[in-house]
């Protein structure tokens, strides 16, 4: 049942394994008013499956699943197959999803929870494409949208290229719409997710809680934490959606700094780029004696710009040991 | 004919001028069951499409059809804002009209279209006559109603003739180049009415006096709000009438035998700085894909103009 004294979310998601751990941390520390399934790391159906099979192993199942688009608006569209497996959800045994669905479509529900759920905050912990659908079906949406907590984009480097973080990738002119929407954002980045890893050492301490939900969470991280070692030969998979979450939990696990972003829809090298004017500059004031370059003055997020890998996982596990 | 017979077609309009004349022409075509129309910026602000919407109803006789008010700006990109030389401030040739009584659906026009094909599986013809914003957020949020509609006529593009909103361009693809990508390929059967056709049929200053001689609030609203349509057309050299593009999206629904058109794979270019709106027909087949557009090249305006005035004069509204 929801706990009205926690900020009211809607999780708007594509699991993947990344994703699970989000849900689970949100689930015991936020009101979440549901999830809306998006495609991303595999496709619709099946993270659509993968979130009511979540919400069953977790006994979650009073939290609705809404489904969304299964398609960018308007690239084509890109699956992260590799990393979690073609299930999306590769590692554990899971029971067939038994729960329904909830009725309708996802975009709609997000509009319709606006009008309910008071200081409602969306976490798009996927590609933008529902919450720029519904923003662009309801130009009013912003006015009762408190924040966006997003995983996505990068203050540094990309993953799915060389400068484009893979859920601001799969549909950038989404996250354009997103991200130009004049709601507060929090944007978390790839820049501090990649310090957060699931190593050998978490998952034992894992798999040590010998819970069903800590037994299905260890087979998820090894099997994601042996992808990525194969990819990227990083010790583990990093901890990027639950950062999202965390940063609406414990303001002292993720720090950021206020700038403005802009998603690259047009380089041939860096379309999906999340551009972040991090320059530091003063504004332009001849006035003041400031001659500054010219700078995108107005900070449309706040951009994570540092984490505390042991604080976040002090909470994770703490949450975690809390599950059945 | 009865009902059961007729065409149901839910109109996105952004009105405009020659939206309304299109709008009029269905309601005075027996063939016609216009189920709802929905609004949308364009020719104007999307405020003021709607606000005009409302008066068609009016104006018809017909305040019972929904009009859900829908998307203000592109999908991506800031509304130009343009449409007002040609269409007036008020989106009808500056004439003032008193304050439409009845109000709108309280749906947004996506979730509206999305509804009424649904509802009617199969039976609706969604004919836009505006940039493609509504029906991109339909389509895209509800994929089904592709295999649900029974067709889009749609009144945009330029296939093989020069565009009006740019060298290469139609104001409505060029308005919303990324929705018009994403209808042009929903995977629904689309006819394209470009300017291909529609800068073929044009009326006269004399057929607009005929048509208010038959002395109904129609005609003599198409007359009123058509000064400032010819004033545009004429400073721009056009003198030999003004095209009443929207019309012809609404005379393919009626008769398609009046137009020529051919199955041809199109794109819409929604990348190119200069040339974003252009819709491009693979007319050799060098994309190597299949048909999804059926684009008009031809249409026999003397038989379609004798039925603009004959389907406006006759009807009593």
């Amino acid at each position: 049942m929801s706990d009205r004294t926690k900020p009211a979310v809607i999780i708007d998601c594509d699991p993947g394994h990344d994703d699970v751990m989000a849900i689970l941390l949100a689930a015991r520390t936020l009101d979440v008013r549901g999830l809306t399934t998006v495609f991303g790391n595999v496709d619709l159906e099946q993270t659509t499956r993968n979130a009511r099979q979540t919400l069953e192993f977790a006994q979650l199942t009073s939290i609705p699943v809404v489904k969304g688009l299964a398609h960018p608006l308007v690239r084509d569209i890109r699956h992260g197959a590799h990393v979690h497996g073609e299930s999306g959800l590769d590692g554990p045994t899971l029971a067939p999803p038994t729960m329904p669905l909830g009725d309708g479509l996802a975009t709609e529900f997000i509009i319709q929870q606006s009008h309910i759920v008071e200081n409602l905050s969306l976490l798009p912990i996927g590609p933008l494409t529902n919450v720029a659908a519904a923003l662009r079906l309801d130009p009013t949406l912003p006015s009762r949208i408190k924040e966006m907590s997003i995983m996505g984009g990068s203050l540094t480097s990309g993953n799915a290229t060389p400068t484009a973080e893979f859920n601001i990738w799969c549909d950038p002119e989404a996250a354009h719409v997103a991200f130009t929407a004049g709601i507060p954002i929090k944007m978390v980045g790839l820049n501090v997710t990649r310090q957060v890893m699931a190593t050998p050492e978490r998952r034992a301490q894992i798999r040590a809680m010998n819970s069903v939900a800590s037994r299905h969470v260890a087979d998820m991280l090894d099997f994601y934490g042996e992808r990525y070692r194969a990819i990227s030969g990083l010790p583990g998979g990093a901890m990027h959606d639950p950062l999202a979450v965390a940063a609406l939990v414990d303001p002292d696990i993720v720090r950021f700094e206020p700038m403005h972003v802009a998603i690259e829809l047009h380089g041939a090298h860096t379309y999906g780029m999340t551009v972040c004017d991090h320059r530091h500059l003063p504004a332009h004031d001849p006035a003041a004696g400031r001659l500054t370059p010219p700078r995108d003055a107005n900070a449309n997020a706040e951009v994570a710009v540092a984490v505390d890998s042991d604080r976040f996982w002090q909470l994770f596990l703490d949450v975690l040991a809390t599950y059945p | 004919m009865t009902d059961g017979a007729k065409k149901k077609i839910l109109i996105d309009t952004d009105p405009g001028i020659d939206d309304s004349m299109a709008i009029l022409l269905a309601f005075a075509s027996p063939e016609i069951d216009v189920v709802g129309l929905s609004t949308v910026f364009g020719n104007t602000g999307g405020d003021v499409t709607t606000q005009n919407a409302l008066r068609l109803v009016e104006l018809a006789g017909r305040p019972d059809i929904p009009v859900a008010r829908g998307a203000e700006k592109p999908l991506l990109r800031p509304f130009t804002g343009k449409g007002w030389h040609v269409h007036g401030k008020n989106g009808l040739g500056e004439v003032e009209f008193p304050e439409p009584k009845v109000q709108p659906d309280k749906r947004r026009a996506a979730t509206f279209i999305i509804d009424t094909i649904m509802a009617n599986p199969g039976e609706i013809t969604l004919v836009p006559l505006g940039p493609l914003t509504n029906v991109a957020l339909a389509v895209a949020t509800e994929p089904r109603i592709a295999a649900n509609v029974k067709e889009v006529v749609l009144m945009g593009g330029a296939a093989s003739v020069p565009g009006n909103a740019s060298p290469v361009a139609e104001a409505n693809i060029r308005n919303d180049p990324e929705a018009a990508h994403i209808v042009f390929h929903a995977g629904w059967p689309v006819t394209m009415i470009g300017l291909d056709v529609t800068m073929k049929t044009k009326m006269t200053r004399d057929d607009l006096d005929r048509l208010k001689a038959a002395n109904s609030p129609w005609t003599d609203f198409i007359h009123a709000v058509t000064r400032h349509y010819l004033n545009f057309y004429e400073s721009l050299g056009i003198t030999d009438g003004m095209p009443i593009h929207d019309s012809s999206a609404m005379a393919y629904v009626i008769d398609p035998s009046l137009f020529e058109t051919k199955h041809v794979y199109t794109d819409v270019d929604h990348q190119s700085e200069h040339h974003h709106g252009q819709t491009v027909p693979d007319w050799r087949g060098q994309r190597e894909r299949d048909p999804n557009v059926n684009v008009a090249l031809d249409v026999d305006s003397d038989r379609f103009l004798a039925m603009y005035e004959r389907r406006l004069t006759e009807a009593r509204p």
